[in-house]
């Protein structure tokens, strides 16, 4: 048997990664080249046919010479012959896809001329929207401008009510005039949005037919189909960004499937969605606006697989970049999942400040808290830093770009967290001096304080801001987070995780390998799902039963006619269903398991029973008597999980060009490069730290605090009192002193084993 | 001495603390108006009882609210009568926020056997017994169940004798149960990330850092206050009222770092439920200065005290028991308003023009087709006034900051169809920068089973939003109860105007057509962008005749500017006009 190949494909704003797997073997390659913005298929192109032709040379260098000790058990040893040229290319399966081309639509408006057609009196239901104003105290505030204006807003004569009663039917003459009217307007897609389609979709349906006979190459979105929920506003700015982002996505995925044809690649093109899971071209071109937060999605995902892989099913992710930083709630092995996002926020992280998505995305919180975030006194003369950025240009002042204003790269530099000399491996020399000059004149003088003082107070404001939120997200959530391990990621991820771990109290921080592919891991380890909601409310003990179950199998029978199509076998086929309820009056609702199968009245009982075990767990007590209302039944309907194990660091020959350093040592004194002095404040003041180069360090390899980690994308900086170590899958484990106990799993018992305390002392695991 | 890097954590981690107690409450509440309004606030204070933090939530009622019960409550409970466990309570409308629907809960925290701080929220509950929530009362004993200030939890244990009455006299005794104990729990959520930033940071007592937070905050407003010009600035409002028409006056006087705000001059109190508290007062008040002069500085104790705020006792805005409160929104709204008119004198470019002011709120009671009970409450909101530089925002809550329910749910919740929610055109005040406007709302009873029960809190319908610095008013509020014509039936179309603030019965068929005021405009209405005045026709925010009218802009058959006949219109226009503004 030969191999079987998958690619992951992430489109970023400077580079296209590509990371290609064998699913027999877990051999993988990877690959960056330049994102192509004018046609960003070229560079997936180019991408795709670097790594393959990486494969293509190394899947025949070592066929002959196969057999690692433990892994690649006998896939294709008995092959010893030269593969044929264009071997990989054939062996490629799938192409996984996620890109930040709808998001970028949405932002820069780059959509089609789009109207909207609604019921009668309701033209300005997506204007006058919730009536709310974002920021309390800000009164030059501006709201987000709705995609269709108003001379671009029709109404049909025409309603339904609220349990789905027809009360005035659909004048079909009057939807033909309506459509020369929009014939008129010039426009290029139309979204119609009826009060009450969620419950009877009859009118938008009548209405699209009659539309799509009348205006043929004009795109049309209806509400029921892109969001089948309750509250039109919300509904109806999800269809209008559908819609209005449908043609350029379309020709986007096209472009994409005419580079993989001309490659010669017969592999399938995947999308991934924004809620994690994949979909087939046809339902992306269908659907755009599921594929907003497809790039984040993906950071999320490659959390939730390393977790799976390391055992720890429930952590914390956080990815902290140049600007901004998110952290995901993973639970069970999977990132929980939110039914709305935002785009297009006028203030850039502030909730309701953007076009509501109802689409299920992974619940993400996002904050103006990166490398690049400016700190500034504010007029209590405290430390304020972000959401602004100096970004790429000018960046932080010790780019030497010419940026001037203190950020929190600069202050990580002064820290010694940061090696002037090894900023991304090397490529780029940090300035010290400007970094000093800034902090001293941004922060420093103003407050009267050391330049150091100032650098440790800015890093502390900006761990402090980050732990805030995530702790915010986690008890509108009701979740605990000091129970769940921090996984970091992203450039400045590893440099503050150890101080938001002391803050949220957590006591394990986990520091993947190589996360510069993070993401297009993220690709690889997703299902092909498809989520499906029905509004209805309803009071739990009043369920019309036989009608639920009706809306399940509708639900059901098309995700999974979905998955048949691309390929999916029956038996692959899973359903997750739950339905978001809450005790009748209450403002919030919790996401409630529905029991499978043929759902019949005395499954009220079976609810009823997991509602009150969800709530409990989130509010410790049920107030009695109050009834309890059913508000939406959702269903997800997946294929299998792909079973990707990347056998990475270990394998013989490297994972490919992404590759740098000497071979792995076995103990960890052999890994460290060299020492400087590095702040912490339980050592008040600077200490000499060892410095370790993360590519030498072994599984097993054993060390404490305090000490820097460093690899080529990011640093990790570990506090004195904590003991590293490297799990049997790269990753880098830190337990902190004072929450070793609190950590679980299979971590080592690394008290037991006697570690030398002290900076820098160092020993292995292994035996 | 204060250590500037632990006060920075300090303070960072308060803030975080009172936003987690709001989200608490906030998930767990169960009265609609948090629901869709997020009307709770929630509070730090040291163990002094001064306010140190507080999370900026949905209502800005709340504001001084909470910084003045603490006082109350100790001097009730003075600190050494206090135990771990204990939770305080009451909705005393002159020692908390207003009306008897706001609760208040104060649990002190202790480290062992120390008190060291206290978490307090205010919450408005779904039912507080009374008449169902208008403005209707001529007496405070009509608004509900009065709990002067008590103990809710005693050393840990739950007060029964006082949630035994408290049960027994309101309507959903289930939701306001759960929303004391979800208060209660919130104020336990606070207290314990306080605890554990005290262990963290090792301190002892958070007097010290409280301190330095309120002296900070203090220096920054009396910075701000500093930049107004010194003098006295007054000005007056007019509103509707339940029965007569209601004079806030206001004076505002700046001298140096300090500001009194004195509202001597206003109308006497109602003999209906529109009286406003002093704390209310002070609230919108204070709001009303922060948006303008220091919207970065926090509410404390230091904020609060270079700003000094009164009212005679006896007026509407500093009512005295039993005058009737439950309705004191539709007064206390127009506070920023009135600030805003008044400081505008000295810095114009930071006020805005008069707005819709307060929300108009509709309470619904009765039954369905099938006889089951419906309650709705809902809120929405008119047109803000012009803003220097950029036209009011149409149908946006100013100053509180609810939201507005969605159509698809009020008619899932009640029998009540929404007929039409449009953008009324014309009803934003003319100007350089246009008022917002306001939105139509027609609703009827569908699928109600008989005439049901409307209580409205509707005010400009006769005085509206006015225009500032040449700006035109926008335009008043319409309310009125009109039968859809019947086939041989000549009187049916003959409609009501029932007084905007009063309940009445409304029969199925009927429709409550509403239309909510626009907002003021700001500058002379002939200065506004020609091409801004035509955008605005297209999208018929503005007529072609009002175009024509108010801003002289003259379009051609195609829509686009005539400008020749603008500039000739315009002309005729300015001359009459001078020294007009």
């Amino acid at each position: 048997m030969g191999e079987r190949l998958r690619a992951g494909v992430d489109v970023g704003g400077t580079f296209t990664d590509v990371l290609v797997v064998d699913d027999r073997s877990g051999a993988f390659w990877v690959g960056k080249t330049l994102t192509t913005p004018d046609d960003p298929s070229v560079g997936v192109r180019a991408g795709l046919a670097e790594v393959l032709a990486l494969a293509e040379s190394q899947l025949a260098g070592r066929r002959p010479a196969e057999g690692g000790p433990d892994e690649r058990g006998g896939s294709d040893g008995g092959t010893p012959q030269r593969a044929p040229a264009g071997n990989a290319l054939a062996a490629l399966e799938t192409v996984i896809h996620g890109t930040t081309l709808v998001t970028n639509a949405l932002l820069e408006r780059k959509g089609d001329r789009t109207a909207l057609v609604t019921t009668r009196g309701f033209r300005d239901a997506v204007e006058i929207a919730r009536e709310h104003r974002y920021d309390m105290y800000d009164i030059f505030l501006d709201l987000p401008r709705p995609i269709a204006p108003r001379h671009l807003r029709f109404e049909v004569d025409e309603r339904m009510l609220a349990d789905g009663t027809v009360h005035r039917a659909v004048d079909g003459a009057a939807v033909r005039a309506l459509a020369g009217r929009l014939r008129e307007a010039g426009v290029a897609a139309v979204a119609v949005c009826f009060l009450h389609s969620y419950r009877n979709p009859a009118h938008e349906r009548q209405v699209g037919a009659i539309l799509t006979g009348e205006l043929p190459g004009v795109r049309l979105s209806l509400s029921c189909d892109v969001s089948g929920e309750i509250r039109e506003y919300e509904r109806t700015s999800t269809t209008l960004a559908n819609v209005y982002v449908q043609r350029i996505t379309e020709q986007y995925l096209d472009r994409i499937q005419e580079e993989l044809a001309g490659l010669g690649s017969p592999a399938a093109l995947l999308v991934m969605l924004s809620s994690g899971g994949l979909a087939t071209v046809e339902t992306a071109r269908r659907f755009p606006v599921r594929l907003i937060e497809s790039g984040p999605a993906a950071g999320a995902l490659a959390a939730a697989h390393a977790g799976r892989r390391c055992g720890r099913p429930d952590l914390l992710s956080f990815d902290m970049g140049g600007t901004t930083a998110k952290a995901c709630i993973i639970e069970g092995g999977q990132p929980l999942v939110a039914d709305e996002l935002e785009v297009d926020r006028v203030y850039r992280f502030k909730r309701g400040s953007g076009l509501p998505i109802r689409a299920p995305a992974i619940d993400l919180i996002e904050i103006g808290a990166g490398g690049g975030s400016i700190a500034r006194v504010d007029a209590l003369g405290l430390v304020k830093v972000g959401p602004d950025s100096a970004g790429a240009r000018p960046g932080p002042a010790c780019y030497g770009q010419g940026g001037d204003a203190p950020t929190v790269t600069d202050a990580d530099l002064l820290l010694g967290y940061l090696d002037a000399g090894f900023f991304l491996g090397g490529r780029m020399r940090l300035d010290a001096g400007a970094a000093e000059r800034a902090v001293a004149e941004g922060i420093a003088r103003p407050l009267n304080l050391g330049v150091v003082e100032a650098a440790w107070a800015i890093h502390q404001v900006v761990n402090e801001h980050m732990a805030g939120a995530a702790r915010m997200h986690a008890v509108e959530r009701g979740k605990d987070l000091r129970a769940l391990p921090l996984f970091a990621f992203g450039g400045a991820g590893p440099v503050h995780v150890y101080r938001v771990a002391t803050i949220l109290g957590v006591g394990e921080i986990l520091c993947p390998f190589a996360a510069g592919v993070g993401s297009t891991v993220g690709f690889l380890a997703a299902p092909l799902a498809f989520d499906f909601v029905r509004s209805d409310y309803t009071l739990l003990d009043r369920a019309d039963w036989a009608a639920v179950d009706a809306r399940y199998a509708e639900m059901e029978d098309e995700g999974r006619r979905l998955l048949l199509t691309a390929g999916v076998a029956p038996e692959d086929v899973t359903v997750r269903r739950t339905a978001d309820m809450r005790l009748f009056g209450q403002a919030h609702q919790i996401a409630v398991p529905i029991p499978q199968g043929r759902l019949r009245p005395e499954h009220g009982a079976v609810v009823l029973a997991s509602f009150e075990m969800v709530y409990r767990s989130l509010y410790k007590r049920t107030p009695p008597g109050v009834p309890i209302e059913a508000i939406s039944w959702r269903a997800v309907v997946s294929g299998p999980s792909p079973a990707l194990d990347l056998r990475d660091a270990d394998s013989p020959e490297g994972p490919g060009p992404g590759w740098p350093g000497p071979p792995a040592v076995a103990g960890a004194s052999g890994a460290i490069k060299g020492e400087r002095p590095v702040y912490a404040p339980e050592t008040g003041g600077f200490t000499p730290t060892p410095v370790y180069d993360r590519y030498r360090l072994r599984p097993g390899a054993l060390f404490t605090g305090p000490a820097v980690v460093e690899e080529r994308e990011s640093t990790v900086v570990v506090g004195p009192g904590a003991t590293a170590h490297i799990d049997a899958f790269r990753n880098l484990v830190i337990i902190r002193p004072a929450g070793a106990a609190r950590a679980r799993g299979p971590a080592p018992e690394v008290e037991d084993r006697g570690a030398p305390a002290g900076s820098g002392a160092a020993s292995s695991l292994e035996p | 001495m204060i250590d500037p890097l632990t006060l920075e954590v300090f303070w960072s981690r308060l803030i975080s603390v009172v936003n987690e107690q709001a989200a608490s409450l906030i998930r767990s509440a169960f009265s609609p108006s948090v629901a869709e309004a997020g009307d709770i606030s929630a509070c730090a204070f040291d163990p002094r009882g001064y306010l140190i933090a507080q999370a900026v939530t949905g209502t800005p009622g709340h504001i001084n609210s909470m910084a003045r019960c603490i006082r109350h409550f100790l001097d009730v409970y003075p600190p050494g009568e206090l135990a771990p466990g204990d939770v305080l309570i009451t909705n005393d409308p002159w020692k908390t926020s207003g009306h008897f629907h706001d609760v208040t809960v104060v649990t002190p925290i202790f480290r062992g056997r120390e008190l060291v701080a206290f978490f307090g929220n205010i919450c408005h509950l779904a039912d507080i017994g009374g008449r169902p929530f208008s403005a209707d009362a001529r007496e405070l004993f009509e608004e509900g169940l009065f709990i002067p200030i008590t103990k809710l939890f005693i050393a840990g244990a739950p007060n029964e004798e006082l949630l035994k009455i408290l049960r027994a006299n309101v309507r959903e005794p289930e939701a306001v149960t759960g929303d004391l104990y979800a208060m209660t729990a919130a104020n336990d959520v606070g207290g314990e990330r306080l605890l554990e930033a005290m262990a963290e940071l090792g301190l002892d007592s958070i007097v010290p850092l409280a301190d330095e937070v309120i002296a900070r905050s203090e220096r920054a407003m009396r910075e701000a206050i500093a930049r107004v010009p010194d003098g006295v600035y007054r000005n007056s409002l007019t509103l509707d009222g339940y029965d007569q028409p209601v004079t806030l006056a206001v004076a505002v006087t700046v001298r140096g770092d300090a500001m009194d705000v004195d509202y001597a001059g206003s109308s006497p109190a109602s003999s209906y439920g529109i009286n406003v508290v002093l704390n209310y007062t002070e609230a919108y008040t204070t709001f009303g200065i922060k948006c303008a002069l220091a919207p970065d500085v926090p509410n404390n104790e230091g904020s609060f005290r270079p700003v000094t705020i009164t009212a005679p006792p006896g007026c509407i805005l500093n009512c005295l028991p039993p005058s009737p409160v439950a309705a004191r929104h539709i007064v206390g709204q127009w506070l920023p308003n009135a600030v805003h008119g008044a400081l505008g004198q000295a810095v114009p470019d930071r006020v805005l023009a008069e707005g819709a002011s307060s929300l108009w709120i509709t309470q619904l009671n009765g039954h369905w087709a099938d006889s089951r009970r419906f309650s709705l409450l809902f809120f929405n909101s008119g047109g803000m006034g012009a803003r220097p530089g950029k036209d009011g925002l149409s149908s946006t809550a100013f100053p509180s900051g609810v939201y507005g329910t969605p159509a698809e749910v009020v008619e899932a919740r009640s029998p009540l169809m929404i007929v039409k929610r449009e953008l009324r055109i014309d009803s934003g005040g003319p100007g350089t920068y246009r008022g917002g406007l306001g939105h139509w709302l027609v609703l009827q009873g569908v699928r109600a089973g008989a005439p049901y029960r409307l209580s409205p809190f509707f005010d400009r319908t006769e005085n509206p939003a006015r225009g500032y610095a040449g700006g035109l008013p926008g335009a008043t509020g319409v309310y009125r109860l009109e039968r859809p014509a019947a086939p041989g039936d000549p009187t049916a179309t003959a409609d009501a105007r029932p007084n905007p603030k009063a309940t009445v019965w409304v029969e199925p068929e009927t429709l409550i057509v509403m239309g909510l005021p626009g907002g003021g405009g700001l500058g002379d209405p002939l200065a506004r962008d020609p091409a801004a005045v035509r955008d605005d026709v297209r999208d018929e925010y503005v007529s072609a005749e009002r175009a024509a009218e108010e801003y002289g802009v003259v379009l051609d058959t195609g829509g686009e500017v005539d400008y020749p006949a603008t500039e000739r219109r315009q002309g005729a226009r300015r001359r009459p006009a001078q020294g007009g503004t």
